[in-house]
């Protein structure tokens, strides 16, 4: 069996869709439009709030009576991310350690969920103001792993949600595989409002074994967190209007934190903002140093009533919010000091 | 990036884009966008390069990079899982192609990358941020099921 041949039979058909001139003319009027777009008038930025702190979360917690270290995790997670993080960038991340400490901003849980062939066992919480850290393992018997003919290496990222009301958004990704455990890590973000006072919904469905939702989960419940609030998002107000595409928006501030940042808009004049989301798709942020780190963008929302919406992106790796010089979001870069 | 320098790039690049972002997300109009995002980054943030293929290895690994994000994302998640319809419906006529794309998004990646593409199992590896082990392992594996699944449909 000769697989160079087969992939060339089988590959010989999957070509894009537009033609190669209308698709290259479509790209570069969108790359005009951005480089025209950065090209728009800065005005002076005021920062608001500085003061860093941590967030308490109380509610359903236990000691580490199973052996599972939280400082552990959150390090293994962020080393992790430390490896995707140089997948672009040439720094090198071989050493890296959080400077975050994040025994002082989360707790361990014990939520254990029994289910057919596996067990599911929620492990630990942290949360910044506008961005929260849920850690949990699924455990499988290898009877249930042989008998659905499932490989351990192709097992990947669960479909999992973390609802706090409409203005959210949420990631997950496997940090860390021992055996037939495999740790997750569900990151959620708050649009444009706090933590504070919330109680977080979670809801489990599948994981990915390769074909999607091979194994379902099928869990809901309600996690008690009790987020206090916190003053450790740094807030700047904007006042530019920026041209999209066709879109002329009006960025209203900028929020962020060690894990995040996120732009809010007004004043957006079109229902249509595919064209401004991908403004804003890729980014990175300058540290005081001059080092770099990569934004993994966490998606838009935007009220076409209103005509408010807010973009954000997540940090590869945590930065404290003071060693931040700038953020750049496609072509427009903020100065933060 | 000049026009015309975009232009020659996107002409000998653009199907190998789509082609890693479609084994990768098995989703024809999905593909596009990323190819799309892909290459409007070329055009605004060009990396430096002196040869083409250093343009080439930039591309491939951006495309991967981009892949894992929307993959990871609420708005890919929410669609391919909560509508359980098949992510990749690929020309019904090509049963090769269909057998190809049966195959778990790992390893058909892989696969298309050393058979399709020619990279040797180290540069896959680099570009894919696994070890190379990892990668000779996919590729026997994915050799093993593709192997079952055209003897068992008779394809060949």
């Amino acid at each position: 069996m000769n697989y160079k041949d087969i992939f060339t039979a089988a590959f010989s058909e999957v070509a894009p869709r537009k033609s190669e001139d209308a698709a290259a003319r479509e790209i570069i009027e969108k790359g005009k439009a951005m480089k025209t777009a950065k090209t728009s008038t800065r005005k002076i930025f005021t920062s608001i709030a500085a003061a860093a702190a941590v967030l308490m979360i109380g509610g359903v917690t236990v000691g580490a009576a199973t052996g599972w270290s939280f400082t552990d995790a959150f390090d293994k997670l962020f080393a992790d991310r430390a490896q995707d993080a140089s997948y672009e960038n040439p720094i090198d991340y071989s050493s890296y350690v959080s400077p975050i400490d994040f025994s002082k901003m989360g707790k361990e849980l014990d939520h254990s969920f029994e289910g057919d062939g596996y067990t599911l066992n929620v492990r630990g919480a942290a949360a910044s103001d506008k961005t929260l850290f849920l850690l949990y393992d699924i455990t499988f018997t290898e009877e249930f792993l042989t008998a659905n003919n499932i490989d351990k290496e192709i097992i990947s990222n669960p479909v999992s949600f973390i609802k706090l009301g409409e203005s959210s958004s949420s990631t997950n990704f496997m940090y860390m595989n021992e055996g037939n455990t495999f740790s997750y890590c569900e990151m959620y973000h708050c649009h444009d409002s706090s933590l504070s006072g919330k109680t977080v919904e979670i809801e489990f469905r599948s994981i990915d074994a390769g074909n999607y939702g091979i194994i379902s989960c099928d869990h809901e419940f309600d996690l008690k967190i009790d987020f206090a609030e916190t003053d450790d998002v740094h807030t700047i107000e904007l006042d530019e209007t920026i041209q999209a595409g066709e879109d002329t928006v009006t960025l209203d501030k900028i929020a962020y934190d060690a894990f995040s940042v996120e732009l809010i808009f007004n004043s957006i004049t079109s229902s249509n903002h595919v064209m401004l989301w991908n403004t804003f798709l890729t980014g990175y942020i300058t540290k005081t140093d001059g080092t770099q780190i990569a934004l993994l963008s966490a998606g838009g929302l935007s009220d076409g009533n209103t005509g408010v919406g807010s973009f954000i992106a997540d940090y590869t790796i945590p930065v404290l919010p003071e060693e931040i010089a700038s953020i750049t979001f496609g072509d427009y870069t903020i100065p933060l000091t | 990036m000049t026009e015309q320098e975009f232009t020659r790039l996107f002409g000998m690049y653009r199907k190998l884009v789509y082609h890693v972002a479609y084994c990768n997300i098995g989703d024809a109009a999905e593909a596009e966008d990323i190819s799309q995002e892909v290459f409007l980054k070329l055009f605004t943030k060009p990396p430096h390069y002196e040869e083409d293929t250093q343009v080439k290895a930039w591309l491939v690994s951006v495309t991967v990079n981009r892949c894992r994000d929307v993959r990871r994302s609420l708005h890919f998640r929410l669609r391919d899982h909560t509508e359980e319809e098949p992510v990749a419906p690929p020309p019904a006529e090509n049963s090769l192609l269909q057998a190809v794309m049966s195959l778990s998004p790992k390893l058909r990646c892989v696969m298309y990358m050393y058979y399709y593409e020619g990279y040797p199992t180290k540069e896959i590896a680099d570009i894919l941020g696994i070890k190379e082990t990892a990668v000779t392992s996919r590729l026997m594996r994915g050799r093993k099921e593709l192997k079952k699944l055209i003897e068992k449909e008779e394809l060949l």
